[in-house]
């Protein structure tokens, strides 16, 4: 947590609730500032604290994205996975 | 039937043929004139027109223009346009093929008057959209392409069946609203697979960030906004759709918070907004059918927008992932620059298309009581923000290497130019979310009924600004929570991409968990000595029974087979559909 921004986020809200007296629509003033901050801090818990533990995963979790098998092109030549034919140098 | 020939697909599926067969250079032009052709044909049709024949016993309109079919038809044009810009330096002859015939595919939902029509443009769309996915032409591409293919080809069954018992139960095909029973939920579920909906949405996530730069362009507009579109014209006010959306617009921005693939994350955006229009679409007042159509139209230009900037960048770097992105700002300011309109727009910032389109929908959820779907709409505003306004850019363009070196010396990545194609459609695409932005009239006057709402006021203005800035607060406060890690999150596709392995290494008794080698090598003998262990029967029964279902020992025919396959069962398709034709 970045604790620096703490104070910065109390004048904000302070600021946000004064501004809505005169303007807002809101059912107190302060509504929008508060569900935005509170909305966004869970989103993020939730996302990091609960949903991630379940489902993260190395990058190479699948198995590599390689063709299953040597095919034939239309002539009988063997054709590998970057499209080479088979004994034709690399590059 | 002349009006047939001001079909706004025409133009797109003969483009189609055309850049097929057409030098590069005439095909740049063909790739262009056709979408505007379609444009052009969109806005001439009169409201009303509709052209049909009798095809064996059933009538068909093939189309139908009316008001809930303009806007989308109109989009699908002008999408079409810039994606084809965006790709005129890119995209060669074969995947522009494949591209027009998505996008005509597409336009020829939207205009289809009757479900044998909407079925047959359905598949098509399907086909074409996953060469689209095929053309970036690596093996990742191929297989998360086959894997769309196959769960599009299941939803098009799908559709077929329920257009079916339809048939057989009213005895007419028109595409109307559906009254509820079996044909209309097989119906619903093929259209909600379209619009991705979880728990029948890993197609999306999975093969749109496969596709080409230009490529995922295209696919980001078609398959999702014709299927909020069905879902408009044949289930509006149905009350599932209000929780499925709500369900849906949550699931994407909550898993697009652990995303590291810029163009995942942005994939599961799209499932999130749709699902705003799809919980409009439930919610189905006037107000609400209105708000689901502008928010797809304003929606295909912002996240067009937002594919195109973060495309720049894979252009550019080769790269995709957070994880190696980072101090791109000094280098890519135009890139950026352009990214944060479309993610101000997305997150619905005053003044862009976003804010004049979203805003109708959570109005019309205000205006139908239903206070916990405004709450979690807002909500979801929120961590659109924050993952496409706040943490993409700030992951691809600053991350720990700040703003960037502001010369290639000492830079970390290699940048390879972006051509000026790809900046002007970026450009224009821009311009238009500002335009309608600060002239909503314009977007209103293409909806199906009139709009009554006004976006613009001081209460409104000042409540989005303080949640979208509050939003910022937070995402500084926890910054230290959002690194970009290598990783990936499961999703649903663990289901037809890991589980199969998982049944079949139980079954077989193999333990380890890549499949086994192909080739005959070093690792060979170690195999071989598995084999030859001692097995009980309750495993060997099983296990040689799934060798002989799902192993042939001959392996998949050889490539010309399939050719002289392929031909018969066209020749014979063609052969039925000709001496159907009286």
């Amino acid at each position: 947590m970045n604790r620096r921004v703490l104070p910065v986020i109390a004048g904000a809200l302070v600021v946000g609730a004064l501004l809505d007296v005169p303007f807002g629509k809101q059912a107190f003033p302060g509504y929008a500032a508060l569900l935005g901050l509170l909305g966004c801090i869970a989103l993020i818990l939730g996302a990091k604290r609960l949903l991630a533990p379940l489902v993260d995963r190395d990058e190479d979790h699948y198995p590599p994205d390689t063709p299953p098998d040597v095919q034939e092109d239309v002539w009988g030549a063997v054709v590998d996975a970057d499209g080479r034919e088979e004994g034709q140098p690399d590059g | 039937m002349d009006d047939l020939f001001l079909h706004p697909a025409l133009p797109m599926l003969v483009g189609a043929i055309l850049v097929r067969v057409v030098s590069q250079r005439a095909g740049n032009v063909i790739v262009l004139l056709a979408p505007i052709a379609a444009l052009v044909a969109a806005f001439s049709l009169e409201l009303g027109t509709t052209v049909g024949f009798s095809y064996l016993d059933y009538d068909l309109t093939v189309l139908r223009a009316d008001a809930l079919a303009r806007p989308f038809g109109v989009i699908f044009a002008g999408v079409a346009i810039i994606a084809a810009m965006y790709g005129l330096a890119t995209q060669k002859g074969p995947e522009r093929t494949a591209a027009l015939a998505y996008a005509g595919a597409a336009m020829g939902v939207v205009y289809a008057g009757d479900l044998l029509t909407l079925f047959v443009f359905w598949e098509i769309k399907a086909i074409a959209s996953t060469f689209v996915i095929l053309a970036r032409r690596n093996p990742r591409a191929g297989r998360a392409g086959m894997r769309y293919l196959f769960v599009h080809i299941a939803g098009g069954k799908l559709l077929l069946a329920g257009v079916l018992v339809h048939l057989s139960q009213t005895g007419s095909l028109a595409f109307e609203s559906f009254e509820s029973g079996t044909a209309a939920t097989l119906i619903l579920l093929s259209f909600v697979l379209s619009a991705g909906m979880p728990p029948l949405h890993a197609w999306l996530k999975d093969a749109y960030p496969e596709a080409s730069v230009a490529g995922t362009v295209f696919l980001s507009a078609f398959t999702t906004k014709s299927a909020v579109y069905a879902l408009a014209r044949g289930f509006p006010g149905t009350t599932a759709l209000v929780y499925l959306g709500a369900a849906m617009a949550l699931y994407g921005v909550i898993y697009a918070i652990l995303e590291n693939d810029i163009r995942r994350l942005l994939s599961y955006h799209i499932i999130s907004q749709v699902g705003f229009m799809v919980t409009a679409v439930g919610i189905g007042t006037t107000a609400a059918i209105n708000g689901a159509t502008a928010h797809a139209f304003a929606h295909i230009l912002y996240k067009g927008l937002l594919l195109m900037g973060v495309g720049a960048v894979l252009h550019a770097t080769g790269r995709s992932k957070a994880s190696v992105l980072g101090g791109l700002a000094n280098r890519m300011k135009a890139a950026l620059v352009f990214y944060m309109i479309g993610a101000a727009s997305i997150s619905s910032v005053p003044l862009l298309s976003g804010f004049v389109s979203k805003e109708i929908i959570v109005d019309a959820a205000y205006q139908s009581d239903l206070a916990w779907l405004v709450l979690l709409l807002k909500v979801v505003s929120v961590g659109t923000f924050l993952s496409t306004g706040l943490k993409l850019p700030y992951a691809t363009w600053y991350g720990p290497e700040g703003a960037g070196p502001a010369t290639d010396e000492g830079a970390r990545l290699q940048l390879a130019p972006v051509p000026m194609t790809m900046y002007a459609a970026m450009a224009v695409t821009a311009g238009l979310n500002l335009l309608l932005g600060v002239a909503p009239g314009l977007l209103y006057a293409l909806m199906p009924e009139a709009v009554t709402f006004e976006p613009y006021s001081v209460g409104k203005v000042l409540e989005k600004v303080q949640i979208l800035v509050f939003t910022g607060l937070g995402f500084w406060l926890l910054l230290p929570l959002l690194p970009s890690k290598p990783h990936i999150s499961l999703d649903l596709d663990w289901v037809y991409r890991r589980l199969p392995l998982l049944v079949r290494d139980a079954v077989t008794g193999r333990t380890e968990r890549e499949p086994a080698p192909v080739a005959v090598g070093a690792g060979a003998p170690a195999t071989d000595e598995a084999d030859r262990q001692p097995q009980g029967a309750w495993r060997r029964g099983p296990r040689e029974l799934f060798a002989k279902v799902f192993q042939p020992t001959d392996g998949p025919p050889d490539v010309p087979a399939t050719w002289l396959l392929g031909v018969v069962v066209l020749g014979a398709s063609l052969i039925l559909f000709l001496t159907s034709l009286r």
